[in-house]
């Protein structure tokens, strides 16, 4: 993929893949943030980073407005992370999307079922 | 390189033509949604290909690609012209790319690879910006209207999200879900709207099926007026497999003008892989019953998600329900299905039944189809070939051995055994045959770029596309072809400007144009140009010293000095052509597959180039003469009769065949043959093309299956041989070339005219001295 840079780091600092990139910071918390495409190449990486937040209790945000590109599965990815999340006690919110983002989940009538709460950002 | 990779080659090759000629389609302003789905199929299988064969560079460029195609589809972007350009640089960079793959260094690439990739990737982007920006406003404006709180009100997400409805009894669906059928407007069903149901197999991603760009394509057929994501499957643990897909959709689609093929049409690449039902508009409240029945989920939360979806009311499915539990109460033997009582009713339409029913019939076809091809090794059909032609000179040995024994009951079984040989020929042959569309198809990239690079207008024309030949021969002739039309469109078409003046149209056509003829197959290129500058040609041959200044010599002799080496008359050179290379070539290559060239012209109306070639190289029908003690072999689909040589036209080489003046060559003379003259001489009259001339021989020797064995390189040069084969008797016997024979004959001719009947010496061969 050309544009795979990713940062997705928790408030231990473990699993910081690219640590050049800016970190996901939105309101007070660290996000799960992706960059580039995110397609089913980079999900099992991803339902990693989720299992390791649900498992910490904390709660899982994404950081997706700098996604140039996104597919189904991703969109599936995000149904099953809130799932995840809700049955593990903690909350699973997607707060900034781009607007590939944006459009494939407004596409597929799942802006609530992914905890989209965020405005569209122009990443 | 391993046999995946080489599959993976001979496919691109064919996807990769598909593409461009797609996409050349495309840029011509065509809009077909049948061409944009041949297209991004194209696109689609390459990049499932490359991913297969491990070829992550073809695959990431092909995605971007694809990418490109799928906005077209869905309409987001349009085909303009620098996007199909930026398409066509991509598809020739996967060639470059593809080309690359026997040798897997792909890094002198991959820099343009990368900028390719991020090219593609910011047309697509640049505009769904814009179209965002776009959707927004419209959005915005649409919450503040009337229908304000529709979101509120559709509650999809939350269906996604708790997904458990399914327990509730239908009361209580219809206590909870008031607000639900309020949002289609009133409690009408939708009914003038197609219903999708569809579920999607679990590997389907991985299969690289993208649902997104399926369900966005709908809206080029209608408006989807309802979508809910049915994710019921999806787990909520850790057994989740994000490369497995668990989605399905209920879908309302508003599409008055749309047949139900054009819908099942969207979803042809994935059609085995996902279960599709799909309703059409005004069909009863029990299709849904059906659909309900037939569907995975709980019925009661796909009632609702029905109800919703405004296809029908509460009431109706509640009536619909209810007749059925009535149906179970009344003792039935068995209890029918409402989706059964339907099949029973011959007036209602039955589309859940005709969808499985096509369903069926699809899968029956393609797995045909599946079975109607097999990819085979080349190697394996030569080898085939090879033997078969071993069995024909074994069959006319045995054929020979019968007639000398004289045994009538031999005779007979050879006879028959070579019946079957001479069809088993022709199977094995056929085998080899494709359509020389192949070749075409390259030509309206090449028509494109070089009318461009020259600004000029011109429209090719393609027919006979689908004239077989053997396959050696279509890649072969590949590189004559190119050079004659890139020739056409340089030297033959005139600048727009030019043609206007002349009272022509703009727009310039060359046209390719192949078909059979007696035993050949003709390769036209054709253009509606200026024709040829003879007037150039003369000075240009008289400058080379092919011809002397005062010599008389005829148009079309001089027209065919245009083959000679190192002759051009193109005042300048260009990137295309006229560098006095390449005629010459044309003519050689073409001579190399047995083949003629001739060209035909009409000043200022255009030019013909004639490409006539064998049909096969391999094994032919022949007929057998005798000049003393000598066999020669000419192909059978040459030769139009046989007749006495009449004594009294000696002198002239020249005889009159029923009022027509025949020129003629004898082999004894041409081919130097010592041994006593017979009495008698037979002319066989062979034709090739238009031109008909005699060949003089001592005997008649009947047809013969012919194996042709190609000359060693020695005799390339010799013309009027073919090639050689071996007889019954084990002798070797010369193939006559009759394209070379008859140009000896009207060479003979003309020189006995202007020699007054003198005898030119043909030492050997047919040279290519003039008199």
């Amino acid at each position: 993929m050309a544009t795979t840079v990713e940062a997705t780091m928790d408030s231990a600092g473990r699993r910081g893949e690219k640590t050049g990139e800016a970190k996901g910071k939105k309101e007070g918390g660290e996000g799960i943030r992706v960059e580039g495409a995110m397609t089913i190449y980079r999900l099992p990486d991803l339902k990693r980073e989720v299992i390791a937040r649900a498992a910490a209790k904390k709660a899982v945000v994404f950081l997706l407005d700098k996604v140039s590109e996104v597919d189904t599965a991703a969109v599936q990815f995000l149904l099953w992370a809130r799932r995840y999340a809700a049955a593990h006690g903690v909350s699973a919110t997607v707060e900034s999307a781009s607007l590939s983002v944006l459009e494939a989940v407004s596409f597929f009538r799942a802006e609530e079922a992914v905890g989209w709460r965020g405005e569209a950002n122009h990443g | 390189m391993d046999e995946l990779r080489a599959v993976f080659m001979a496919e691109a090759e064919e996807l990769l033509a598909n593409l461009e000629a797609g996409l050349l389609r495309l840029e011509a302003g065509e809009r077909d949604p049948d061409l944009l789905n041949a297209v991004f199929r194209a696109a689609h299988t390459l990049k499932g290909s490359s991913g297969v064969a491990g070829l992550s560079e073809i695959e990431r460029l092909t995605h971007a690609l694809e990418y490109l195609l799928d906005s077209f589809r869905t309409g987001t972007l349009s085909p303009t012209s620098e996007r199909v350009s930026l398409l066509l640089r991509a598809h020739d960079h996967l060639r470059a790319l593809v080309a690359a793959v026997p040798t897997e260094d792909f890094s002198p690439l991959s820099q343009t690879t990368e900028a390719l990739i991020a090219e593609l990737k910011a047309a697509v982007r640049e505009k769904q910006g814009e179209k965002q920006g776009e959707k927004q406003g419209e959005k915005q404006g649409e919450k503040q209207g009337e229908k304000q709180g529709e979101k509120q009100g559709e509650k999809q997400g939350e269906t996604l999200q708790q997904g458990r409805v399914g327990e509730a009894s239908i009361t209580a669906a219809r206590g909870g879900s008031d607000e639900v059928v309020e949002r289609v407007g009133d409690s009408t069903p939708l009914a003038d709207c197609w219903h999708i149901s569809v579920r999607f197999g679990a590997d389907i991603f991985q299969h690289g099926i993208e649902p997104y760009s399926f369900l966005r394509f709908l809206e080029t057929i209608g408006e989807i007026i309802f979508l809910e994501t049915i994710a019921d499957a999806l787990p909520n643990d850790e057994t989740f497999d994000p490369t497995r897909c668990y989605l399905g959709f209920e879908i309302t689609l508003r599409a008055p003008e749309a047949t139900k093929e054009q819908i099942e049409g969207v979803f042809v690449f994935c059609i085995d892989e996902c279960e599709l039902r799909i309703i059409p508009p005004h069909s009863r409240v029990e299709a849904f019953v059906r659909l309900i029945e037939e569907l995975p989920e709980e019925p009661m939360r796909l009632g609702e998600i029905l109800v919703r979806a405004g296809v029908v009311t509460k009431n109706e499915l509640e009536r619909a329900l209810s007749l059925q539990q009535a149906a179970a109460a009344s003792g039935a033997p068995s209890l029918p299905k409402v989706g059964e009582l339907l099949q029973q009713e011959a007036a209602a339409p039955a589309p859940a039944v005709q969808a499985a029913v096509e369903k069926q019939r699809r899968i029956e076809e393609k797995r045909q189809q599946e079975v109607r091809f097999i990819r085979v090794a080349a190697e394996k059909l030569d080898q085939l070939i090879n033997l078969v032609g071993e069995l024909v000179i074994a069959g006319s040995t045995a054929e020979t051995m019968a007639r000398r024994a004289g045994e009538t009951t031999l005779m007979e079984a050879v006879a028959g055994l070579l019946r079957y040989v001479e069809r088993i020929r022709d199977s094995a042959l056929s085998l080899r045959m494709v359509p020389i569309g192949e070749v075409f198809q390259r030509f309206p990239r090449v028509v494109r770029d070089t009318a461009k690079e020259l600004g000029k207008e011109i429209d090719l024309v393609i027919e006979g596309a689908e004239t077989e030949l053997d396959k050696s021969m279509v890649e072969l002739i590949a590189d004559p072809l190119m050079h004659l039309v890139r020739n056409a469109i340089d030297h033959g078409i005139e600048p727009p400007e030019e043609r206007e003046a002349h009272g022509k149209p703009r727009v310039g056509t060359v046209m390719l144009n192949a078909y059979h003829d007696s035993g050949s197959i003709v390769v036209e290129v054709r253009d509606d140009g200026r024709g040829l500058p003879v007037e150039r040609i003369r000075a240009k041959a008289v400058e080379r010293g092919l011809i002397a200044a005062d010599q008389v010599i005829s148009e079309q002799e001089l027209i065919n000095l245009i083959f000679e080496p190192g002759f051009s008359t193109a005042e300048r050179v260009t990137n295309i052509s006229g560098r006095g290379v390449g005629m010459d070539v044309v003519r050689k290559n073409i001579a190399a597959l047995r083949g003629t060239i001739s060209v035909r012209h009409r000043p200022g109306a255009g030019a013909t180039f004639q490409i006539r070639l064998p049909l096969t190289l391999a094994i032919i029908d022949g007929f057998l003469v005798g000049v003393a003690s000598r066999t020669f072999v000419i192909p059978l689909d040459h030769v139009v009769e046989c007749v006495e040589l009449p004594q009294e036209e000696e002198r002239q080489r020249v005889f009159n065949l029923r009022g027509h003046v025949l020129p003629y060559v004898r082999l004894r003379e041409l081919f130097t043959i010592e041994g006593e003259k017979a009495k008698r001489e037979s002319v066989v009259v062979v034709r090739h093309g238009e031109r008909t001339a005699g060949v003089v021989v001592d005997q008649l020797l009947g047809e013969h299956q012919t194996v042709i064995k190609p000359l060693s390189r020695l005799f390339h040069s010799v013309r009027g041989i073919g090639g050689a084969t071996i007889l019954g008797s084990g002798e070797v016997a010369l193939i006559l070339d009759v394209g070379g024979l008859i140009e000896a004959a009207e060479r003979v001719e003309a020189s006995a005219v202007g020699q007054g009947g003198g005898v030119v010496r043909l030492s050997g061969s047919v040279s290519r001295e003039r008199g």
